[in-house]
C-alpha cells in the first residue's frame, strides 16, 4: 500500500501540481486487485467482510497518505519514490499550473 | 563460538578496557603534558642551530628554565600518582583478560597489543624513577602514556562498535511469522511533534489493517531501529500485514 500510495501522491504532484484527493486514492486502493489478493492470502473472505475491509483500508490509506505527504521522497526497503524534481516548480505556485517560462515573459 | 558467547566475550573485554581506560586517565590527570607542550612551544620559538650531527636549541628568554619546569611538573605528578596501585591493577586486568581468552578459547591481537602498551608505560616509569633529573626519560614516559591512551580509546571504540553491530543483528532477528520494513522519509527535517506524528501514522495504519484478523491476536508493531534527522526506521510486525503495508 505504502509504495502504491507514494507513487499516486508523488506522480499527481508532478503531473498536476496538487496532491490527489484522499478519496480518489482510497478508491484506487480499494479496487486494487493486488491488494485484494493479498488480503485473501491472509485467509480473509473478501466477499463476506467487504465492509470491514473497506473501513480498514480507508483508515490505513488515510494514515499512509498523511505520512507520505510529509516528505518529498521516501524509501521503502530499497525502493525509492520521490516527487519528480524537474517538475517541482509547479509546487511553488500552489494549485496554479504555471511554468517558469511563462513567468519570465511577464 | 556460538553467537551468544561472542557477545559475552566482547562484553567482558569491553568492561576490562573501560577499567584500563580509567586507570590510564589517572595519569593523564596529573600529567605535565600540557606544560610539556608549552615548553616545546618555547623551544620552537627559540633560535635553532644545526650542526652536522644534531640540532641545538637555544632559548632566547633566559628567564625560562626548561629543565626546572620539567622537574617541577614531574615532582607534582610523582606526588599524586600512585604507581604501585596502578601497577597492581594492570597486572590484575592482564590476568583477567588472559582468563577470558582461555575461557572462550579466543585471543585478540588488538587487546594483546594494548596490554603491551600498558606494560611499556610501567617500564618507562621504572626507568624514570631511577633518573629523576633526566628530561629525555621524562618526555619518553609521557609520550608512552599518550600512546597508551590513544590505543585504549581506539580499542575501546572498535570493540564498542563491533558489539553494537552484533546487538543490532540480534535485535533484527525475525520470527517466522514476522516481517521487517525499512522506511526512510528523505529531504526533510522534523521536530519532535512531527516525528512522533509520523510514527503514530505508521502504527495507526498497521493497527487498522490488523483488525481484519478478527479472532487472532496480532503482535504490535515493534521499532527495532530509529534515527532522527529526517526519519529512518526499521519496524517489525506480522508478516502478512507488513507485506500488505509495503509491497502492494
Amino acid at each position: 500500500m505504502l509504495i502504491k500510495i507514494a507513487d499516486l501522491i508523488y506522480k499527481k504532484i508532478t503531473l498536476e501540481g496538487k496532491i490527489k484527493l484522499n478519496s480518489e486514492i482510497m478508491n484506487t486502493i480499494l479496487n486494487d486487485t493486488e491488494i485484494i489478493a493479498s488480503i485473501e492470502k491472509m485467509g480473509i473472505d473478501t466477499e463476506e467482510s467487504k465492509e470491514n475491509i473497506k473501513a480498514a483500508l480507508n483508515k490505513a490509506t488515510k494514515e499512509l497518505c498523511s505520512l507520505v505527504s510529509k516528505a518529498p521522497a521516501i524509501e521503502v526497503d530499497d525502493i525509492n519514490l520521490s516527487v519528480n524534481l524537474d517538475n517541482q516548480k509547479y509546487l511553488e505556485f500552489s494549485n496554479k499550473l504555471l511554468d517558469t517560462k511563462t513567468e519570465d515573459k511577464k | 563460538m556460538l553467537k551468544i558467547n561472542v557477545l559475552k566475550y566482547y562484553k567482558e573485554l569491553e568492561e576490562s578496557i573501560y577499567r584500563l581506560l580509567e586507570l590510564i586517565n589517572t595519569i593523564e590527570c596529573y600529567s605535565p603534558y600540557d606544560q610539556t607542550k608549552d615548553i616545546l612551544k618555547q623551544i620552537l620559538k627559540s633560535e635553532t642551530k644545526v650542526t652536522s650531527t644534531s640540532h641545538i636549541y637555544e632559548v632566547k628568554n633566559k628567564k625560562t628554565n626548561i629543565k626546572e619546569a620539567y622537574l617541577k611538573a614531574y615532582k607534582d605528578f610523582k606526588k599524586n600518582f600512585k604507581f604501585m596501585e596502578f601497577h597492581k591493577e594492570i597486572i590484575k586486568e592482564n590476568e583477567y583478560i588472559k582468563q577470558i581468552f582461555k575461557e572462550y578459547n579466543q585471543e585478540s591481537l588488538l587487546i594483546t597489543r594494548l596490554l603491551e602498551s600498558f606494560f611499556y608505560v610501567i617500564e618507562e616509569y621504572e626507568e624514570l624513577i631511577q633518573s629523576d633529573e633526566d628530561t629525555d626519560t621524562m618526555i619518553r614516559f609521557f609520550s608512552s602514556v599518550e600512546n597508551c591512551i590513544d590505543k585504549t580509546y581506539n580499542t575501546s571504540s572498535a570493540i564498542h562498535s563491533f558489539l553494537k553491530t552484533l546487538e543490532d543483528e540480534e535485535s533484527n532477528q525475525l520470527l517466522e511469522t514476522e516481517e521487517k520494513i525499512e522506511l526512510k522519509l528523505l529531504n526533510v527535517e522534523y521536530n519532535l511533534a512531527e516525528f512522533s506524528e509520523i510514527l503514530t501514522s505508521i502504527n495507526n495504519a498497521y493497527s487498522s489493517i490488523s483488525i481484519l484478523y478478527k479472532d487472532v491476536t496480532i503482535n504490535n508493531l515493534k521499532i527495532v531501529s530509529l534515527e532522527s534527522g529526517s526519519l529512518h526506521s526499521i519496524l517489525i510486525g506480522d508478516k502478512s500485514l507488513i507485506d500488505l503495508l509495503k509491497k502492494c
